[in-house]
């Protein structure tokens, strides 16, 4: 403790020591002098021959052009490396989710056909979770048109909603129309129809109202609808 | 003068309806199941009456048929089956041999069953005490599904729904409509699910916070007109989402709740 303390204080003598020391004031003659070296030195180079372009270089040009060539080539192979393989996994890429597409495909194909409602409900639900192809639509219409159950049926034509700017799909919807018995698919049709302003479903909805056993609500709904989709032709 | 004879013929018509008081055709069979520990498939379309289907401990099927309005005994003493029962691995199928009488169908069967049922006219369908897939549809009367562990498809036109779960099936999607009636389903706390909401002319009341999916209303730009396929639904998330429940009704209410005692 007591040697810490001394070099401690020997240390803080030292500094004061230091700071006592005079600074020496810089001479005027020291400026002139300095002066005096560069205008020299500068003499020096002006009289000297200008050293060639080419000289100052520690390599040949060449050097420095196969350089920045090997770099622009490196750059490029890089570039076209990185766009093969890139497309290569982008070509796998979409033919794996190809793939998927096709087995999603061949599965709701295969749930539509099954006994069960509620496996034809998560049939329908899953068509409408992917682009669906002409296959499946046509599929859901079908459904649309022959399903026993009620509530697929709905569904299908809610699924098949999606799909009604490709004229197939309109055509498919319309020719539907007649072959419901459904007061909800029916009200649903007439819903979906004035929003599509869909003037070919006219016809059809005349065919239902045939129907004496109607259901007053579908009856007014079809009415309403009908009024709304010949009013402004 | 014209009082009595009044009188009289109230007498006579009201004397006549007591004396035609009587019970109804009742017959009971029972049908064993050729696997009684597997599921089974009930499949029946009563044309004229009610359903009731309980869920029991048991192996057997109970049967009871009843007619509702009283026959003539003419076609008591003929014997004449009012209806008939297959069962062909683990599937039953109900046949009515008679079409134009109101018949009511009582039916005890074991818990583990799945079904298709329908009643095409003046009755109530009654489901208790199952655990499986239910398909029911009753368009001219109620739904009534109670202590339900599976899922259900279910329609009706003039009729109210009431669903009650105490366990809902994971990947099941779920269907309710109903043109004139409410919608009332009963849900346990944790039921994850997607719900599809509408009616058109009714409110929708929900005990679950829903949390909105937004999708947009336009699905397609073809021809000259727009394509919306989602205005008026409702799109939502009950928990963490899960299989869709589509709930559809046009002049009725429809209610989410919370079942209290759930499995």
């Amino acid at each position: 403790m007591k040697k810490q303390r001394n070099n401690q204080k020997s240390n803080e003598d030292l500094h004061d020591m230091i700071g006592k020391i005079p600074v020496p004031e810089p001479s005027g003659t020291l400026d002139a002098k300095f002066g005096l070296l560069l205008k020299e030195e500068k003499k020096k180079l002006l009289l000297s021959e200008p050293v060639p372009e080419r000289k100052r270089l520690a390599y040949p040009v060449s050097y420095y052009v196969l350089r920045i060539a090997a770099g622009i080539a490196l750059f490029l192979t890089g570039w076209f490396a990185s766009s093969v393989t890139g497309t290569r996994n982008r070509d796998q890429l979409t033919s794996l989710g190809d793939e998927v597409n096709m087995l999603r495909e061949t599965l709701v194909l295969a749930m539509i056909q099954q006994n069960s409602p509620v496996e034809r409900i998560k049939a329908v639900q899953m068509a409408g979770q992917f682009e669906a192809d002409d296959r499946i639509i046509e599929n859901l219409i079908m459904m649309l048109a022959n399903d026993e159950n009620d509530n697929v049926r709905l569904m299908a034509l809610e699924a098949l909603v999606k799909y009604a700017d490709q004229p197939q799909v309109r055509e498919g919807l319309i020719s539907t129309i007649s072959k419901q018995s459904s007061p909800m698919v029916q009200l649903r049709f007439a819903e979906l129809m004035v929003i599509m302003q869909e003037k070919r479903s006219v016809p059809e909805f005349q065919k239902v109202l045939q129907d004496v056993n109607l259901n007053y609500a579908v009856r007014s709904k079809i009415d309403e609808t009908l009024q709304l989709l010949t009013e402004n032709v | 003068m014209k009082e009595t004879l009044r009188t009289g013929i109230l007498i006579l018509i009201l004397a006549g309806l007591v004396s035609n008081q009587g019970y109804g055709q009742r017959e009971q069979i029972t049908v064993n199941l050729s696997d009684p520990a597997a599921q089974g498939y009930l499949n029946f379309t009563n044309i004229k009456g009610s359903i009731k289907v309980t869920g029991y401990n048991g192996d057997v099927i109970l049967i009871t048929a009843v007619t509702r309005f009283p026959v003539e005994s003419a076609s008591k003493i003929s014997g004449n089956k009012i209806f008939s029962a297959d069962e062909r691995n683990n599937r039953i199928t109900i046949f009515r041999s008679e079409t134009n009488k109101t018949i009511d169908f009582d039916l005890k069967i074991p818990r583990n069953f799945s079904m298709m049922v329908s009643s095409r006219d003046n009755g109530t369908i009654e489901i208790i005490n199952i655990n499986g897939d239910i398909e029911a549809s009753n368009p001219a009367g109620d739904i009534i599904l109670e202590n339900i562990a599976g899922s259900a498809v279910v329609s009706t036109v003039s009729g109210k729904i009431t669903a009650s779960f105490s366990k809902t099936a994971a990947n099941s999607p779920m269907m309710f409509t109903s043109l004139e009636g409410s919608i009332e389903l009963y849900l346990p706390e944790k039921t994850n699910a997607r719900v599809k909401m509408r009616s058109q002319n009714g409110k929708l009341l929900s005990d679950f916070k829903i949390k909105p999916v937004i999708q947009p209303d336009v699905t397609g730009q073809g021809m000259d007109h727009r394509v919306i396929a989602y205005e008026g639904w409702t799109l939502g998330m009950i928990n963490n989402g899960g299989p869709e429940y589509v709930i559809s009704s046009y002049n009725g209410n429809i209610f989410l709740k919370k079942r209290r005692n759930a499995l």
